[in-house]
């Protein structure tokens, strides 16, 4: 439950955030999110990857779409491959992976200062 | 443990974040360039048009409307003309931003700001060639204007509001990819564009090549190969053209002797090829009996395109036609009364001289007997992830040194100075400002009065009936063979005596013929009293031209349609059928048959779907080498023979000593180089055939291609299926050719078309970006409407109304 609350939080907050600021601005959505729902490493990453990485994916997919990929087979050439999805296949990537570590970095900062309850158990 | 748990994924995170928002070597920050809200995908537009629909641009007077036709022709209407030209430049800018910077970066000699040290040495040149210095002049004369100045600064604040506004969001897609941002614009930028274009048709001379030619061959057989003019040439100005003024008279100095020393180590020079074809006829010979003009300007096939087309309306004017993105007003193209169209002059407006200065630090030189100071300017260049340079530039009374030991010394190592009228201060706005608002001839004369460089034949034609051309623009009063060599710096006697007067420029109205015309071929016949040069003179579209021109008769506009398409290679027909009386073709290989045949049952048409004009393409350019070879793997590369003195030689002095073959121990006849370049033309043919899987069609041979400006690939257009070629009236080559086709018919109403090898819009990811290529390609046109009330356009696609934004 924790694990979709926060993929949630970061889907929203990442898209109206990306609507004023730059890029990076989502990448501190997803650490704040980290740090305010808090989960197990492996949740934690895995929402802010899955969360930032389909946002990218699925808003380039529409634009490679809508665009019949006017501009995305280009870029796609520029980068030596042979059809404009794979930039919404990179895009996603690339999101994908800055969620999923600032989203873990909010985790752990958030345990800096928080009992870990995790290890109480195995003590 | 605590810690570095964090600290880990942290430093990862960190890492990407800032590892994506910088440039790695030719990766664009991936972070932000791939962002789907703001990186390249927000440049994705298709047939959206992303135009912001009521844009507040601070200083306009009123509102102004603008309608956006089916191929995105802006019509822009003003109340008044500070708002017209401010809508002008935010409406150029807001679709061709990028290629506005980069042409006035280029000109600037700023383009190693961009792309790094690599552009180093073609930034040096631009500084030397004196395109900034130019353009400083031109800036502060266009400014002091009372008329062009404060429509000048309008249209600048016009571009600037529009940078302005802009987020990285919307910046174009290259600012993206190379990762930098638009600077403010300037006056002084627009100084610069019309620099550029002048160094595009003007910047060129074989000054060098000559001198180091006549050291080689002598001055008997320098002037054999290199005559001034050809037999059967004929002029710009027809034949039958009397000269009803006193001339002017330059003495030729008693002892002429040209210092044999030159550069042998230049910088590139624009395309010798840059020309165009322009003609007007009159009503007497039309079916509408009103006058048809057309002009297609020939130059690189670039996209951006050089053109940008636009209908600018306030009470003042009523003008359609191609704009230059950076400079004011309509360049080519027709108002309610009259229409002109402009070729280039093609004639030698930059001398060279050899300096000899007193001592090593370059403070005086000598000249007529005295000693002169220099000017010492020192240029700096920013130099994009490397040091700033610094290059030392001297000034003489000439001009800048633009060869010396610190640039492109060669072997000689010595100064040459550089005297070309683009340097001189000129106003050639102030023309195309009067000729957007002329009436009738009179004002058309009067417009060309403020043009001085780059010099263009000017066609006119108008409702009243009239039609005129006039070789425009400012010429050196020259002694014979003043110029075609580099001359002796420190002779008063070298420097040009002054100006040809303009009354004194070459033109002609309403000829007996009824029709004018020019495609870069010698201005005048030998009747006018003005010596002129240039080292080549186009000698095939002309000739052709004319003839069709003289035999047409109730000429309508399909007509001058077919004409601009028109792929009649003279050239071929004047030299082929003898080629091939001297082959034989019962020795041939099979392969060689099938040319032989192709090339026996041609006519001469260079259609994009034959084969024959693939085989005499290439037959040519062997033949071409094989005969000039003592000219190739020369240490200094040299200039050839121009054609037309090729094919005398070919055709008419079978004797001459450089039709022998160097590289043979035999001594070669006509007929033997004849046999040697087709056996070679074939074997390349068939070479190209197995490494280019596609049928044999000169289209696909010669792969016509509208490249980007910066030389990307993926927005570029390759293998486009066109005919034409070089010296041929549809000048279409591989990377060259008709770059805006435009005829008008003075009929009422007056009936345009138009069309260029391009789009409207700047952005790769538009369909508007090369939308224009296809019908281009096919010799289509679309209709040019200048209505002049918005209520009568036909086919708006989108409204835009600029405001002030002032409550």
């Amino acid at each position: 439950m924790k694990f979709i609350i926060r993929t949630i939080i970061i889907v929203v907050a990442a898209h109206f955030s990306l609507l004023y600021f730059p890029w990076w601005s989502m990448a501190i959505c997803a650490f704040f999110a980290g740090a305010i729902v808090a989960g197990k490493n492996l949740s934690t990453f895995f929402s802010g990857f899955i969360a930032l990485g389909f946002l990218w994916l699925i808003q380039a997919f529409i634009i490679h779409n809508d665009s019949s990929g006017m501009l995305s087979n280009k870029i796609a050439e520029l980068f030596s491959l042979s059809d404009g999805i794979y930039m919404v296949i990179i895009s996603g990537t690339v999101a994908g992976l800055v969620g999923g570590f600032s989203t873990l970095s909010g985790f752990r900062f958030r345990r800096l200062f928080s009992r870990d309850k995790s290890r109480g158990l195995y003590r | 443990m605590n810690f570095i748990k964090f600290i880990f994924p942290f430093l990862i995170a960190l890492a990407l974040v800032v590892g994506l928002n910088n440039k790695w070597g030719q990766v664009p920050p991936l972070g932000k360039f791939l962002d789907p809200y703001n990186g390249f995908w927000a440049n994705s537009e298709n047939q959206t048009i992303p135009f912001e629909e009521k844009p507040a641009i601070a200083g306009l007077n009123e509102v102004v409307k603008v309608y956006y036709d089916s191929i995105l022709v802006p019509h822009v209407y003003a109340n008044n003309d500070h708002d017209l030209y401010m809508a002008q430049g935010y409406i150029t800018a807001q679709n061709r931003l990028w290629q506005m910077e980069f042409q006035t970066h280029a000109s600037a000699g700023r383009v190693s700001e961009i792309i790094g040290k690599d552009a180093l040495d073609f930034d040096r040149y631009q500084r030397r060639n004196g395109l900034l210095y130019g353009a400083e002049k031109a800036e502060k004369l266009m400014a002091e204007d009372p008329t062009i100045g404060p429509i000048l600064d309008a249209y600048t604040e016009g571009i600037n509001q529009y940078i302005a506004s802009l987020d990285y969001k919307d910046l174009p897609i290259e600012y993206k990819l190379l990762d930098y941002k638009p600077e403010k614009w300037s006056n002084l930028k627009s100084g610069l564009l019309l620099k550029y274009m002048a160094n595009d048709l003007s910047g060129g001379d074989s000054d060098a090549e000559n001198t180091q030619l006549l050291k080689m061959l002598g001055k008997e057989r320098f002037d054999f190969l290199f005559p001034d003019s050809y037999d059967d040439f004929d002029p710009v100005i027809p034949k039958a053209k009397e000269w009803d003024f006193e001339p002017q008279t330059v003495e030729r100095p008693d002892s002429v002797s040209f210092p044999l020393v030159f550069p042998d180590d230049k910088a590139t020079e624009p395309d010798p090829q840059n020309g165009s074809n322009n003609w007007t006829v009159h009503g007497s010979k039309t079916a509408s009996g009103k006058p048809i003009l057309a002009n297609d300007p020939h130059l690189s096939l670039n996209l951006p395109s050089i053109w940008y087309v636009m209908h600018l309306n306030s009470p003042s004017v009523n003008v359609f036609g191609s704009t230059l993105p950076g400079a004011l007003g309509v360049i080519i193209g027709f108002n309610d009364k009259v229409s002109w169209g402009v070729t280039n002059a093609t004639r030698d407006v930059r001398d060279w001289y050899h300096i000899d200065f007193k001592n090593a630090e370059k403070k005086e030189y000598r000249y007529n007997g005295k000693w002169l100071k220099t000017q010492k300017v020192i240029q700096e260049f920013k130099i994009r992830g490397d040091e700033n340079f610094h290059d030392t530039i001297y000034y003489t009374h000439h001009g800048p040194i633009v060869y010396d030991e610190s640039f492109r010394p060669g072997n000689s190592k010595t100064n040459f100075a550089l005297r070309w009228t683009a340097h001189d201060p000129s106003n050639e706005q102030m023309t195309f400002h009067l000729l957007n608002r002329a009436n009738d001839y009179d004002d058309y004369e009067k417009a060309l009065t403020h043009y001085d460089c780059p010099a263009q034949n000017f066609a006119y034609a108008d409702v009243h009936g009239d039609i005129a051309l006039w070789i425009n623009g400012k010429f050196p009063l020259r002694w014979e063979e003043q110029g075609k060599f580099i001359m002796d710096g420190s002779r008063a006697d070298m420097d040009w005596a002054g100006f040809i007067p303009r009354a004194h420029n070459a033109y002609m109205k309403n000829p007996e013929q009824g029709y004018l015309s020019s495609a870069n071929q010698i201005p005048v016949d030998s009747t006018y009293p003005y010596y002129h040069y240039d080292r080549g003179y186009e000698h095939y579209r002309n000739r052709r031209l004319n003839r069709k021109l003289e035999t047409l008769e109730n000429i309508t506009i399909e007509d001058m349609m077919r004409l601009q398409n028109d792929n009649y290679w003279l050239m071929a027909s004047e030299i082929l059928p003898g080629v091939l009386d001297s082959l034989n073709r019962n020795n041939m290989t099979e392969e060689q048959k099938t040319a032989f045949d192709a090339l026996a049952t041609w006519n001469y048409m260079a259609d994009q779907d034959m084969a024959a004009p693939a085989y005499f393409e290439i037959f040519w350019d062997d033949l071409y080498r094989n005969l000039w070879d003592e000219f190739y793997g020369l240490k200094n590369s040299v200039r050839r023979p121009e054609l037309p003195v090729t094919l005398q030689i070919l055709k008419e002095y079978p004797n001459d000593p450089y039709i022998d073959h160097q590289e043979t121990d035999t001594k070669e006849s006509i007929t033997d180089l004849y046999q040697m370049s087709f056996q070679s033309a074939v074997d390349s043919v068939e070479n190209w055939k197995s490494a280019n899987e596609k049928e044999l069609t000169w289209s696909n041979f010669k792969n016509t291609r509208v490249q980007h400006l910066a030389r990307l690939a993926p927005f570029s257009t390759d293998n486009i299926q066109i005919g034409g070629n070089k010296h041929i009236l549809n000048a279409t080559s591989g990377r060259h050719g008709p770059s805006w086709r435009m005829i008008v018919s003075m009929e009422d109403p007056i009936k345009a078309y138009g069309v260029y090898p391009g789009g409207q819009s700047g952005n790769p990811g538009s369909y508007y970006y090369d939308n224009l290529i296809d019908s281009w390609s096919k010799g289509e046109y679309y209709e040019l409407e200048n209505k002049a009330n918005a209520s009568d356009l036909n086919n708006i696609i989108f409204t835009q109304t600029l405001t002030s934004g002032a409550k």
